[in-house]
């Protein structure tokens, strides 16, 4: 039995972690934590704090195991409580967000997006919306890239524009109730017939002339 | 071909249970009397009627086809339908058309689920049946029983399936005295008397000749006559009392050379029945001999030499002993042969038929007085001639198409029955450039139909009475061509008999599923088909490349025609839902679609649910729903950003019997509501003179539901207790006086309440008081109590001010009801039931109004301040909803389920985890059937019908109808709060969601929603992420 003893290889250590950093008071303060969990807790889906943090110590470095010193703590935070600095290093600090993490973020977007362009076209043949399975399908088409900085919204209404060039896709035309004096709705009517509107309903009630008009842009 | 004596005419179908031999046998029958359609060698190989590609790739029938074929003097129309679940619309298609009903049963497998279905099919439609007992030749090789055994095993079946038939008939009998003690006090009729004479007799008996024993992969097949004739020639004796004896315990006594009952023969257990004696037992014996590998050719020579067979010594000389066999037996006992004559000599000719079967098919009408009476006179006569099936050429022609199928163009017949070319015009079907032309599937009833002539179609909601009113109903068309079917192939023909099967063209436009055709106006539509299941496997389809979705739509209108049995539909969404019956018919259809209909590639889904939102109300306690609406105790309180207005919103859960009204009447509101007022007066007059029932007024049809709703209410309140019934009925109509708006989109099931106008105003602010529009378009107001201004005490010029814009922003308040109505706050679905109060406090802008700067910056404000109120509002209204203990509301399926006692229990099962709700079970009379109706959410109805019969082995069939909407009384963000509850759920970290959450957690998902989900559930689980291990 001269070999070596045999160590189990199953696990590696310290590759399930997630750094969040925190700079204050000229200092760099960590926490380990398990990586896809900041997130959630930040969104208070999770509230278990041990199923975030690895354990409720500071460190100055994590990977390599060094503890932050308790008067850098003090300067730093007023305190040298680990599990009270633990929570504002969470809350606060810096991290880098993880695979799944932003897997989820951009599919919700990507759907909320889609789900933004549906609700704002029609199909012009059957004046009827395009079914989401459809937009999505129509979205990976174009290869349109989710920009998780900017505003869903913002980002359907290029969609919106992108998709217009390659498939019969229109804007669908929004639904506008006018209350005009009586004296200026001959104008009115004139504009809105330079817009090609359809007005759909027209009622005239004492001295206010009330349109409701379907315009078409 | 056409046959012009109408006694000479069969009308037949094969049923029977999936596998069970209908194609192979239809095979022989058109080998045998095709004509040379088929080489006697290939039969029960070619499968000859299965010619679409799919047929012959999955070996199974999925459409039922049309063959003549002439047997003696005899022309019979014989229909191979499908044997699968998925196709029984097929079945009953065919057995409208048909006068009899071949039923095969496997002689191995015994009677299947299906065997009940077609039965029963050949029962409701009055044919008559013929049992075709099938494989006989497993008995033999397979199972290798003896001819005793075998012969107790068909027996079996035999009394088996009688028992069904005897089953369906006490069924009647018991329906029919059920019927005649209801109407006992008036007159019984004498014709619900009729049933009760054949009513001992089995339906099969193989002394009567209608039960056929065969093999039809080996070609051969006999009833009992042949035998009879045989021995009869053979012993001397009569053919007739031979065929008595042929079945059943009759025994042949060696030494008197009698035939024997039970009691007659000493030593019963040795002694074999006739049946058995005489019949099965040469025919084992000459398996047995044929398959020993020395070669029993001896016997073999015995059989050829006794039957003076014809048997080419080249098909004798073959090395595979089973060949020689089918060659031997098929012309010993030829299978077409003996089949056919049983249907010539059993099956009743049209004439007999229809006389039997009218009335199922033109059911005696009860009429009312005062009706035309030529008209009725004329429905009569056509009603006599269908049932005489009289073919002179005078008789009023009358022809009903069970289905329309698509042919593509170029298979059509070139040729004309004369022998000229036919032009096949391009565009007549409707179907444009389309090269599918579609085909009536008809059987004429009376009368003769020729090409080119113009008949009357009728739809099944036809009534002649009504006369010019129902013009949707029935249309003119042009018969362009009949054509004889012959399988695949079609032969066209000038004119048709009354009591043929005829393809005809023409009509594509005019048919969508099935009708009536006739060269009268004055003739009742036939009653609607039977069909044993209802389409309920739904889906959703779309094109893969978006431009295909006009050749998507017009494939599926086609498909909807060519199909008897699909739905299509398109929701609200947008969505294109197919319905199919199960999934090999949905995969058809889609291939169809795919390939012959739309040409462009399909995408297939489970098509989107919808819910609606509501609240937690008690059911029990109206009175205090209601109060949380006037008391000013729990209410919402949101500012608009700039401050200047106060927005309260309270709500409340209307009626359930309000809500249900509200939803049911959207279009009379629309219509009132929309300004339509005067216009639905005009129509009116119009309307009553065609004949339409309606209510004088559609308002006061509204106003008069919605009261006798809210009495049920009442009433059931005021049960236990009358004075807060009381109490409630006074607030209610305090209310009704109060109604501002319906949301969402102005006429849905919630309603936005005018701000009680006695609450006390601070004198800084002001209440934006709403107008009850609605209520005054409803004519709930009496006019007594609504004009009353609201009495500011303050009156000085900026309230006076402050009041127009106050009425300024009246729509705004309301545009933010029906924005918050139309998606609420759990995941953007609709409001359902709900009733808000809104009250919008306008305080003075801080700036004094004459400085002139201030006074440009408020007209800057003038743009932005209604759609923060709007915003607001909006956001008011979601907040307290979700503040009122918020529910999710699902769409349920009404659901009927029909089953045997054996499937029961695997049938809750399903129906338990599909969490549907079990109303009712009870037994049908006379059948061992359960019937068991319940509730089931349209979300869990996926696949449910396929489950069901997965589960049930196909023994439990379902039908679904939308129901109605219902809230989960579970709350979706239920927290154990009370030590019980913790001790039962634990802390609420690891609670699992219920299914409330999940099913709003699953919307909000689809819809791109935040949801509340932990990205990884346990965080030491995750893998390390080494690179090397």
């Amino acid at each position: 039995m001269s070999k070596k003893l045999l160590q189990p290889i199953g696990q590696k250590r310290l590759t399930n972690v997630a750094v969040v950093r925190l700079k204050k008071h000229g200092n760099r303060f960590e926490i380990a934590c398990y990586p896809n969990k900041v997130l959630s807790w930040r969104s208070g889906v999770e509230k278990d704090l041990d199923e975030v943090l690895q354990s409720q110590t500071v460190y100055s470095n994590v990977s390599k195991g060094v503890l932050a010193k308790s008067k850098e703590l003090i300067a730093a935070f007023g305190t040298d409580d680990q599990s009270k600095i633990c929570l504002e290093i969470l809350n606060k600090g810096e991290l880098q967000v993880a695979g799944k993490e932003r897997e989820s973020q951009l599919s919700s977007q990507f759907r909320d997006i889609a789900t933004i362009v549906m609700q704002k076209t029609i199909n012009p043949e059957t004046q009827r919306p395009y079914t989401i399975s459809m937009i999505e399908r129509l979205m990976h088409e174009i290869h349109f890239a989710v920009d998780p900085h900017s505003s869903s919204k913002k980002q359907a209404l290029e969609v919106i524009r992108e998709l217009q060039k390659q498939f019969p896709i229109k804007r669908a035309p929004m639904r506008i109730r006018l209350t005009v004096p009586e004296n200026t709705s001959s104008s009115l009517v004139e504009k809105l017939n330079a817009w090609e509107a359809t007005i759909t309903a027209r009622d005239t009630s004492g001295s206010q002339l009330s349109f409701v008009s379907l315009s078409i842009w | 071909m056409v046959d012009s004596n109408v006694h000479n005419v069969r009308n037949i179908c094969i049923l029977a249970h999936v596998d069970h031999g209908k194609t192979t046998l239809a095979d022989h029958l058109i080998a045998g009397t095709g004509g040379g359609l088929l080489h006697p060698k290939m039969a029960g190989k070619l499968r000859f009627m299965d010619f679409l590609d799919e047929e012959q790739r999955r070996a199974i029938t999925m459409k039922s086809s049309s063959i003549a074929l002439k047997f003696r003097d005899c022309s019979i129309n014989l229909i191979d339908s499908p044997g699968h679940m998925d196709f029984c619309s097929e079945v009953s298609t065919a057995a409208r058309l048909s006068d009899g009903a071949l039923v095969l049963v496997d002689a191995v497998e015994g009677v299947h689920i299906q065997t009940h279905a077609v039965l029963r099919q050949a029962w409701i439609e009055k044919l008559t049946p013929c049992l075709v007992l099938n494989k006989l030749d497993r008995l033999i090789s397979e199972l290798e029983l003896t001819p005793m055994e075998a012969y107790t095993r068909l027996l079996r079946i035999v009394h088996e399936v009688n028992g069904i038939m005897s089953g369906y008939k006490s069924e009647k009998y018991l329906s029919d005295v059920d019927s005649m003690l209801a109407s006992q006090s008036g007159e019984v009729g004498d014709e619900n008397l009729e049933f009760v004479e054949d009513d001992e007799e089995d339906t099969f008996q193989p002394q009567k000749g209608n039960v056929a024993f065969v093999c039809a992969l080996d070609g051969w097949g006999f009833t009992i006559n042949e035998f009879s004739e045989f021995y009869a020639s053979k012993f001397g004796a009569s053919s007739s009392a031979l065929r008595k004896a042929l079945w059943g315990p009759r025994y042949f006594d060696p030494k008197s050379k009698m035939i024997v009952g039970k009691k007659g023969i000493e030593g019963l257990s040795k002694a074999r029945p006739m049946f058995v004696q005489f019949v099965l037992e040469p025919l084992w014996q000459v398996y047995q001999s044929a398959m020993k590998p020395d070669g029993g050719k001896g016997l073999l020579d015995k059989v050829i030499k006794s039957f003076n067979l014809n048997v080419p010594q080249r098909e004798l000389q073959n090395k595979d002993p089973k060949l020689v066999l089918q060659s031997v037996m098929s012309r010993w006992l030829p299978l077409s042969d003996s089949v056919m004559s049983m249907v010539v000599r059993c099956m009743p000719d049209p004439m007999a038929a229809q006389s039997f079967r009218i009335s199922r098919l033109l059911p005696n009408r009860l009429l009312q007085d005062k009706v035309d009476s030529v008209v009725v006179e004329e429905a009569e006569l056509v009603r006599k001639s269908v049932e005489l099936c009289d073919s002179t050429p005078e008789a009023p022609c009358v022809a009903f198409v069970s289905k329309m199928f698509a042919v593509p163009t170029k298979l059509l017949p070139r040729r004309g029955p004369n022998g000229e070319s036919l032009e096949n015009y391009v565009d007549e079907d409707g179907s444009g450039d389309s090269d599918e032309c579609f085909l009536a599937f008809a059987r004429i009833f009376s009368g003769v139909l020729c090409s080119g002539q113009k008949v009357f179609v009728l739809s099944a909601l036809y009534d002649p009475l009504k006369g010019d009113s129902v013009q949707k109903h029935v249309q003119e068309a042009e018969l362009q061509s009949l054509y004889l079917m012959m399988g695949q192939g079609l032969v066209p023909v000038t004119s048709v008999n009354a009591g043929n099967v005829v393809a005809i063209r023409g009509l594509g436009q005019h048919i969508l599923k099935s009708a009536t055709l006739s060269s009268t106006r004055n003739c009742w539509p036939f009653a609607s088909m039977a069909f044993q299941v209802a389409p309920t496997l739904r889906v959703a389809i779309e094109p893969s490349d978006p431009a295909d979705i006009g050749a998507l739509m017009k494939g599926l209108r086609l498909l909807n025609r060519a199909d008897p049995f699909v739905g299509v539909t398109v929701s609200s969404r947008g969505e294109h839902v197919l319905a199919a019956a199960g999934e090999v018919h949905l995969e058809r259809c889609i291939k169809d679609l795919k390939e012959r209909f739309a040409k462009v590639n399909i995408e297939v889904s489970p098509p989107l649910v919808s819910y609606r939102e509501s609240i937690e109300g008690d059911a029990s306690n109206p009175v205090d729903n209601l109060r949380t609406l006037t008391s000013s105790s729990d209410y919402f309180e949101k500012l608009t950003p700039n401050g200047r207005c106060v927005v309260r919103v309270q709500v409340t859960k209307l009626p359930a019997a309000v809500t249900k009204v509200l939803d049911e009447s959207t279009e009379t509101l629309a219509d009132i509501i929309g300004g339509k007022h005067g216009q639905t007066n005009v129509d009116l007059p119009l309307a009553q003179g065609t004949g339409v029932l309606l209510d004088e007024n559609p308002i006061e049809a509204f106003k008069k539901r919605l009261m006798d709703a809210l009495e049920i209410d009442i009433s059931m309140l005021s049960e236990n207790d009358k004075d807060r019934a009381e109490k409630y009925r006074i607030k209610w109509q305090k209310l009704l006086k109060r109604f501002w708006a319906f949301g969402p989109g102005q006429v849905g099931p919630n309603i936005l309440f005018t701000p009680d106008p006695k609450i006390e105003i601070d004198d800084s602010s002001f209440l934006i008081v709403g107008s009850p529009l609605v209520s005054e378009r409803l004519g709930l107001l009496d006019g007594c109590s609504n004009d009353h201004p609201p009495a500011s005490t303050s009156c000085e010029i900026i309230s006076e001010e402050l009041r127009l814009e106050a009425e300024t922003l009246q729509n705004s308040i309301v545009s933010g009801f029906q924005l918050a109505t139309s998606a609420g706050p759990l995941c953007d679905e609709p409001m359902w039931g709900l009733g808000f109060v809104v009250e919008a406090h306008i305080s003075p802008s801080t700036e004094q109004p004459d400085d002139p700067e201030s006074k440009h910056q408020h007209l800057e404000q003038h743009g932005i301040f209604p759609g923060q109120v709007m915003a607001t509002v909006k956001d008011a209204c979601r907040a307290v909803v979700l503040q009122n203990k918020p529910r999710i509301v699902e769409a349920m399926y009404f659901c009927e389920l029909n089953t045997r006692t054996e499937h029961l229990g695997r049938m809750y099962g399903v129906l338990n985890k599909r969490r549907a709700r079990v109303l009712k079970e009870e037994m049908q009379e006379g059948s061992p059937l359960f019937t068991v109706q319940a509730y089931v959410p349209v979300s869990e109805s996926f696949g449910f019908a396929d489950d069901l019969r997965r589960e049930t082995s196909g023994g439990a069939s379902a039908l679904l109808v939308l129901s109605h909407w219902e809230a989960l009384p579970e709350d979706p963000f239920f927290v154990p709060k009370t030590e019980e509850e913790i001790e039962e759920f634990g802390d609420g970290s690891s609670v699992l969601h219920n299914t409330a959450r999940k099913l709003i957690d699953s919307v909000r998902r689809r819809k791109g929603l935040p949801v509340e989900e932990k990205v990884v559930q346990h965080a030491n689980k995750q893998r390390t992420r080494a690179r090397k291990v």
